[in-house]
């Protein structure tokens, strides 16, 4: 079996094998703690504790000697796309930046922030051709997505995803590690290239488990709980607003079209 | 780091390599989903998911080939403890047991069962489960095997020591260690599991050895296991209003014996302090 991290616990002896500082510790702990209540209750489409997949990522980060900040980074990549704020939006709001700038320091938030920017086509496009020339944001930042990426081959564990994103991971994967080694961090290749050759060899030991053909990741909420009724309008706010324009949008094609064929 | 699984994915995994039949990882695959439904949100308060705890847990128990059932019921040892069924009132119940038993079946919830009625919470009842491990029958060794499985876990790592807040803690977990890890060692070897008494006795001289700093360790209030309630969510308020009565009403019955307690704990402090000056 790997052995990366994928507990709390794993990764702090972990750290503490590689002689971070107590200061490092503190700042892990801090986005680890953080992620406890933005990740709570999430699961992979595997199945697997979505906490257990940041930690891994965040493993793998800690693994390559990386610095704290992009450990810590690691830990709550997905923060603005998977994670809950309970404030019933998505994405990098100002008021979820600052929430993370406040805990975590800007550095950290810069890595969080670009990592829900990134777009893969054009990122990788970058990097392919001029490696020398990324930031030491961007760099970093590339390294978590490969880590992340990764973090979802080993054990298999894209074998579990739908096809296209199983086959999604694997192709990214294959490019991640042509693009590592142009980054000077061959041991990482090679992990990646090992991962992709034996996740193509193996089959799934069991069917999905029951996350009724959903293919990202989902909340599994305690029953002795319910959402929250400000939450609950917001989004229901958001949806009717996003309908709407839909709706809007479609209407004015409609109309451009028709206005066209009168003038032809 | 150890060979266990934390996630259920690494478990399947295992179980395939151990040579489980597919119909055998099926139950296992079934219980897990309830599992997920049981605890989700859960924390140890050594930060680590509960979830990931009962997955290490089946996880001893497959290493050891033990039966599936075993296996499956190491998946939610917990239920009827940390198990959140929706309702206010804890333990186990009927209700409870049906639901568990639709679920994963009679077998393993038989074990289940067991297991929350095996007594562990002080000294004493372990010493007398030491003494009287010969009169169980054939289910209880298998379920007294569970809940070694579940001491191993919490030690895996050195996971009870991140559960600690202080060095004092940390030296009064590690004295636990000493006292009782030989007595779990022993009970492991007279349940026939070899395996099992070595990485018990392993762990407990790692955690009786190690001087954690207490940086890492999360910071929370609480001593068991604790709901991280998503942020969108809350706690059903006649949930709340049912807990927050029944504790209530437990702490009127105690108190009368917690002034009793605190009242003779003043008089022997007073003997003590008399004592001690007549010597001088």
């Amino acid at each position: 079996m790997h052995s990366y991290a994928q507990t709390n616990i794993q990764l702090f002896n972990q750290l503490r094998r590689d002689t971070y500082s107590d200061g490092d510790l503190i700042l892990v702990r801090h986005a680890y703690e953080l992620a406890m209540v933005l990740f709570s209750g999430r699961f992979q489409p595997s199945g697997k504790n979505f906490i257990a997949h940041v930690v891994g990522t965040a493993s793998i980060l800690a693994w390559l000697r990386l610095p704290a900040p992009v450990v810590a980074a690691g830990l709550l990549h997905n923060a603005y796309g998977n994670g809950d704020f309970g404030d019933g939006r998505r994405g990098a709001t100002r008021s979820r930046r600052r929430r993370i700038r406040q805990t975590l320091g800007s550095e950290v938030e810069a890595y969080i922030a670009k990592f829900s920017a990134l777009y893969w086509e054009r990122e990788i496009k970058n990097a392919r051709h001029n490696p020398d020339m990324l930031s030491s944001i961007d760099r970093a930042v590339l390294l978590i997505l490969f880590a992340d990426h990764l973090e979802h081959l080993i054990y298999y564990d894209v074998l579990y995803y739908d096809e296209t994103n199983a086959r999604g991971y694997i192709d990214h994967s294959i490019i991640a590690a042509e693009i590592v080694e142009k980054l000077g961090l061959p041991e990482f290749a090679i992990k990646l290239k090992e991962a992709v050759r034996e996740t193509q060899g193996a089959e799934l030991s069991l069917k999905r488990p029951g996350q009724n053909g959903k293919n990202g990741s989902v909340v599994i909420v305690p029953k002795s709980c319910r959402k929250r009724i400000a939450v609950g309008l917001v989004e229901n706010l958001i949806l009717a607003v996003t309908k709407t324009q839909q709706k809007f949008r479609r209407v004015i094609k409609l109309a451009h079209r028709k206005l066209h064929t009168v003038v032809k | 780091m150890h060979a266990y699984a934390q996630t259920n994915v690494q478990l399947f995994n295992q179980l395939k390599s151990e040579g489980y039949s597919e119909k055998d990882r099926e139950l296992v695959r079934r219980t897990y989903e309830f599992a997920m439904l049981l605890f989700t949100g859960l924390f140890l308060p050594s930060g680590k998911g509960f979830i990931d705890h009962l997955v290490g847990t089946a996880s001893i128990l497959a290493s050891l080939h033990t039966r599936i059932e075993i296996v499956a019921a190491g998946l939610i040892h917990a239920a009827y403890l940390h198990g959140d069924f929706g309702g206010a009132r804890k333990g186990v119940s009927e209700a409870k047991r049906k639901k568990v038993r639709d679920a994963v079946g009679e077998d393993v919830e038989d074990c289940v069962h067991r297991y929350d009625r095996l007594l562990w919470v002080t000294k004493e009842a372990i010493q007398t489960v030491h003494d009287h491990l010969a009169d169980l029958g054939p289910i209880d060794r298998e379920v007294l095997l569970i809940r070694l499985a579940n001491e191993l876990e919490h030690q895996l790592d050195l996971g009870n020591l991140y559960c600690n807040k202080s060095e004092t803690e940390q030296e009064s977990q590690q004295r636990y260690m000493k006292s009782y890890g030989p007595m779990l060692v022993s009970m492991a070897e007279r349940l026939g599991a070899l395996p099992l008494a070595t990485e018990i006795a392993t762990a407990s001289k790692n955690v009786a050895s190690t001087r954690l700093p207490v940086v890492p360790c999360i910071r929370t209030k609480h001593r068991g296991a604790y709901l991280v309630t998503p942020t969108s969510f809350r706690r059903r308020l006649w949930l709340t209003f049912c807990t927050k009565a029944c504790d209530g009403f437990q702490f009127c019955l105690g108190a009368p014996h917690k002034v009793r307690h605190k009242i003779s704990r003043v008089q022997y402090l007073f003997r003590t302090a008399f004592r001690r000056a007549g010597k001088v």
